[in-house]
């Protein structure tokens, strides 16, 4: 037979002006079991701790009920106590009479009543309660992040100049990201491979840095504080130790010039030996596989060329896909994002004329190191435009596309026109059709209306079609601020496009069990006090991969997520909660629902009892098992079956 | 999840750090540093930490209780053994460098042992200063009506008598004599039949036959209900809204006529129809200008004579 206790708050008034806090005690004390009930003004406080730990051990109790505020507020504090007592920490049980009594009823005598029949039934399942033992993990102190756009460049180096060791896994062949394609950024128009680039080499030449570029995440094993993760090394056909990034491959290449590339967004072109861009990290070359004549021929003229031309022997055709396991004991995910494709939406003619080109795309012709060399051309007669029109919110904000903005998309058009009328001078005309500008960060108002004087024509409203004419566009645009519809007819028009997830973000979600919103955007724990966590412990999100950012809030986003991951690397071991689900084997007889039902990934069957486990390092103590098995033989430890049915028990 | 800490070389350089500010920024850096093992030392200015959350009801776009989602951080960053609170307190000086830093804090008079108070609530309850009663200053409703308008209204208070159920009774009486529900008028019931005002409002806007603003001397209601709709009376009321240049609910500038629309008079052999004042009229379309010029010829017939 347990040796109950029951302590009674007042909670100054909170508790004692609605419910009769002296009648509640000297009833509890009548209830089967209870050996001693005591009420005190503040039981959290140092004073009530007192009062419970010398009644412990004055009346040798093993069990203890609180009947306090919500078990959110002070279990936790409670717990301590009862445990500097001498008690199971896990053998208490706090009844809320102040959030379900004292503070949602007005009549003191039926809340009373109400409050009798919760400490009633605290107690009834106060009988039952199991001690029990959290146990400890113990911790990699090893950090994966993947995606080396500027969020994942940004936490790695928090986290290695912590001391930690950080693998860095990017699937392109240089790290840098989106940043990396930009000219100028908003609103300071620094130069933005100038801010990045020394981040790059930090993180090229950072001793607890370990760069896997053109790698991808496989798979992934385990649970917070150890994890597996399967990398595969993509084949880069160049000897990096070897490479010296002269070049020579990519001038020697039978293809130079004769592929579109990705980093300039098709506005230029590649060899299949060749390097993304002049500042990539590392400064090595590779070879295209899915273009090169050798490899997809098996002929490259008599010899393969570029081979021929390196001086250092680097080229290697021998290469194969190599499998590494990493193991480590949190991970960033900082993914990025995709921008959307606008050929989806015909009425904007991006599919019909090389004059209508994206923001990204743009923003190459403007880059010094793109290209043009840094001039504004037209893509279909290499001429200087003589008037560019902006479309915002190309897919945004849209019931039939996407519902959500961009955030960045006015601030990156204003920034462009800035640049276009810097490089084209004041003759050309520039027209911008939006929605709403949102021009919410510091020092971007101020930065819209400098632009809104550089003579930019400004509608309000969105274009019903973009048409081609052969040697102009033609744009119908209805302005709601003066109620007319105008007809503009431009040289080229911008696109500036929604920013979406990644192509594959759905098949990355699985392989980490991650959850994804309505958007496909991966999903934070909290959106406002968690938004860095994900719903799998050790796991953490950082950037465009959470939602669209701007360079300010991504880089804000990836030091938070990098000292969550500090958090849980600077300790030896972590303490799991034990009120989580159990299995009682003899009972359980494999059928795998609770397998099935389980979000966190934490439930598997036994290979070889084919009964199902508990990884208690993964559960999080939901309760998804516990109602979907059959058979009765998941358990919720301290939440089990009779415990709650003597809890209902007392109360109907 | 807190436990041991890892012996490696980056926390033999743990030091401890000073957060300015305790709202949920403070807080929420004061509890991952006091989590990764740091010291914390967090000073606010108030003499409880928070800052504006818990000002805050809900909180945007998930509706979280504001309270509800800090509270346990409060709770959290009170009871954290690592973060020691400086509340009600101010910085004074910085010296030093990076990595040794001297800061003065000026600690507020609190003039109380925050040691031995247990948050009774006793010493708010004692205070002499506590709840200064305010009271808003009273204004006589009666000041905002002219002698006759008091007059009118008193007799018609006087009729219905001062009790609870004789608004709607008084209401339509004003409604009868003003064509409409006067705001002064509405005021000055409220406070003769000790009815709060809000009230009064409730039954005033509830009723379609009543009116907050002033209305013509006639009342034009063209019927839109399905039969007549079918029957045209969409034309009429484009009609009509040429012909008196107002909209549904509007007064013509002269004050003549108010336009209504309604949705059955019940006379739907008719229809399509329109009532002005109390005579029906089966109206076809072109039709309305005439009547309406008959309606006001008939109404201005007596003026000329009275002038000639």
């Amino acid at each position: 037979m347990r040796r109950i206790g029951v302590f009674v708050c007042h909670c100054g008034i909170n508790i004692a002006q609605n419910v009769d806090v002296e009648e509640l005690t000297k009833y509890a004390a009548t209830l089967d079991g209870v050996v001693v009930a005591k009420s005190y003004k503040y039981m959290c406080s140092d004073v009530g701790a007192t009062l419970i730990k010398d009644a412990i051990k004055k009346d040798k109790l093993d069990a203890i009920v609180i009947a306090s505020c919500s078990p959110r507020m002070h279990e936790h504090t409670f717990r301590e106590v009862v445990n500097d007592g001498g008690v199971n920490p896990y053998c208490l049980e706090i009844v809320n009479v102040r959030e379900q009594c004292s503070w949602a009823h007005n009549d003191r005598e039926k809340a009373t009543e109400k409050a009798k029949f919760l400490v009633r039934s605290g107690v009834a399942k106060a009988k039952l309660l199991e001690p029990l033992q959290s146990s400890k993990i113990k911790v990699n102190p090893n950090a994966l992040v993947i995606g080396a756009g500027i969020a994942g460049i940004q936490a790695s180096l928090d986290l290695a100049n912590e001391g930690l060791k950080v693998y860095l896994v990017e699937r392109e062949p240089s790290i840098g990201g989106r940043m990396s394609q930009l000219d100028k950024t908003f609103p300071t128009l620094d130069c933005s491979s100038c801010i990045l680039t020394p981040k790059m080499m930090e993180v090229a030449n950072h001793s607890n840095i370990e760069l896997l570029t053109y790698s991808e995440v496989v798979g992934i094993e385990g649970s917070i504080g150890n994890y597996t993760v399967k990398i595969r090394k993509k084949p880069r056909y160049v000897d990096v130790d070897k490479c010296t990034g002269c070049g020579d491959c990519a001038t020697a290449c039978r293809l130079k010039g004769r592929i579109s590339s990705e980093f300039d967004m098709g506005m230029g072109k590649r060899g299949a030996a060749y390097m993304p861009f002049p500042q990539a990290v590392p400064l090595k070359y590779v070879v295209d596989a899915s273009h090169c004549l050798f490899l997809t021929r098996g002929k490259c003229g008599d010899k393969p060329a570029c081979r021929e031309a390196c001086a250092q022997k680097a080229i290697n055709f021998d290469q194969k896909e190599e499998t590494v396991d990493l193991n480590v004991g949190a991970i960033i995910v900082s993914t990025g994002y995709d921008l959307l494709n606008p050929e989806k939406l015909y009425e904007y003619g991006y599919a019909n004329s090389p004059d209508v080109i994206t923001t990204l795309e743009l923003e190459r012709l403007i880059s010094s190191s793109g290209p043009t060399k840094g001039e504004i051309l037209r893509p279909s007669n290499q001429q200087k435009p003589k008037s560019v029109t902006f479309i915002l919110c190309v897919g945004s904000r849209d019931e039939t596309q996407c519902t959500w903005c961009c955030r960045i998309g006015c601030m990156s058009a204003l920034k462009q026109v800035y640049l276009l009328r810097e490089k084209l001078g004041e003759d050309v005309e520039i027209n911008i059709c939006y929605t709403d500008i949102r021009s919410y960060g510091k020092g971007y108002e101020e930065f819209y209306r400098k632009v809104r004087g550089l003579k930019t024509n400004m509608f309000r409203g969105r274009p019903s079609e973009v048409r081609n004419m052969g040697d102009f566009q033609k744009i119908d645009i209805f302005d709601t601020t003066t109620n007319k519809l105008f007809e503009i007819k431009t040289d080229m028009v911008v696109l500036v496009p929604e920013l979406v997830p990644r192509y594959d973000a759905d098949e990355f979600a699985r392989k980490l069990h991650l959850t994804q919103s309505g958007d496909k955007f991966f999903l934070e724990a909290h959106p406002k006090l968690r938004p860095m966590d994900t719903f799998v412990n050790g796991i953490f999100i950082a950037g465009c991969c959470q939602g669209p950012k701007d360079i300010q809030d991504t880089v804000s986003h990836a030091s938070g997520a990098a000292s969550r991951v500090a958090t849980i690397l600077s300790q030896e071991e972590l303490e799991i909660d034990p009120i989580i689900a159990a299995v009682d084997e003899d009972i359980c007889t494999g059928c795998g629902i609770c397998v099935e039902v389980c979000p966190y990934e934490a439930r598997t069957l036994n290979e070889k009892t084919k009964i199902a486990q508990v990884n208690e390092a993964l559960c999080m103590g939901c309760g998804a098992c516990i109602s979907a098995c059959p058979s009765n033989a998941s358990i919720h430890k301290n939440f089990t079956k009779q415990q709650l049915l003597n809890m209902v028990d007392e109360i109907v | 999840m807190a436990s041991k800490k890892r012996d490696s070389s980056s926390s033999k350089k743990h030091g401890s750090v000073l957060v300015l500010g305790g709202g949920i920024s403070g807080i929420q850096s004061a509890l991952d540093l006091a989590d990764a093992g740091f010291k914390v030392y967090l000073v606010e200015h108030g003499p409880s930490i928070g800052g504006t959350m818990p000002q805050l009801d809900k909180t945007f776009p998930t509706n979280d209780c504001a309270m509800c989602i800090l509270a346990p951080k409060l709770v959290a960053t009170g009871r954290h053994q690592n973060i020691q609170l400086i509340t009600y307190a101010d910085l004074k000086a910085i010296e030093g460098k990076p990595g040794d830093f001297v800061v003065t804090i000026n600690k507020k008079a609190r003039s109380v042992d925050e040691a031995l108070c247990n948050g009774c609530g006793l010493c708010v309850e004692n205070c002499l200063v506590r709840f200064k009663p305010q009271t808003p200053e009273k204004i006589d409703a009666k000041k905002d009506l002219e002698e006759k308008d008091l007059k009118k209204i008193d007799a018609i208070i006087k009729e219905y008598g001062k009790e609870n159920d004789s608004l709607i009774p008084i209401i339509q009486a004003i409604n009868e004599e003003y064509a409409y529900l006067p705001k002064n008028v509405l005021k000055y019931v409220s406070q003769e039949l000790d009815i709060p005002l809000s009230q009064v409002y409730h039954v005033a806007t509830f009723y379609t036959a009543f009116s907050l603003k002033p209305r013509g001397k006639h009342t034009i209601k063209v019927c839109t209900g399905t039969a007549c709709h079918v029957r045209g009376s969409p034309r009429i009321l484009d009609e009509v809204k040429r012909c008196l240049k107002i909209e549904p609910e509007e007064t013509t500038e002269d004050d003549m006529f108010t336009l209504e629309t309604v949705n059955c008079l019940g006379t739907c052999a008719i229809g399509p129809v329109v009532v002005i004042d109390d005579k029906y009229f089966m109206v076809k379309p072109g039709q309305f200008e005439k009547i309406i010029h008959q309606f006001i010829s008939e109404e201005k017939t007596p003026v000329v004579k009275e002038v000639s």
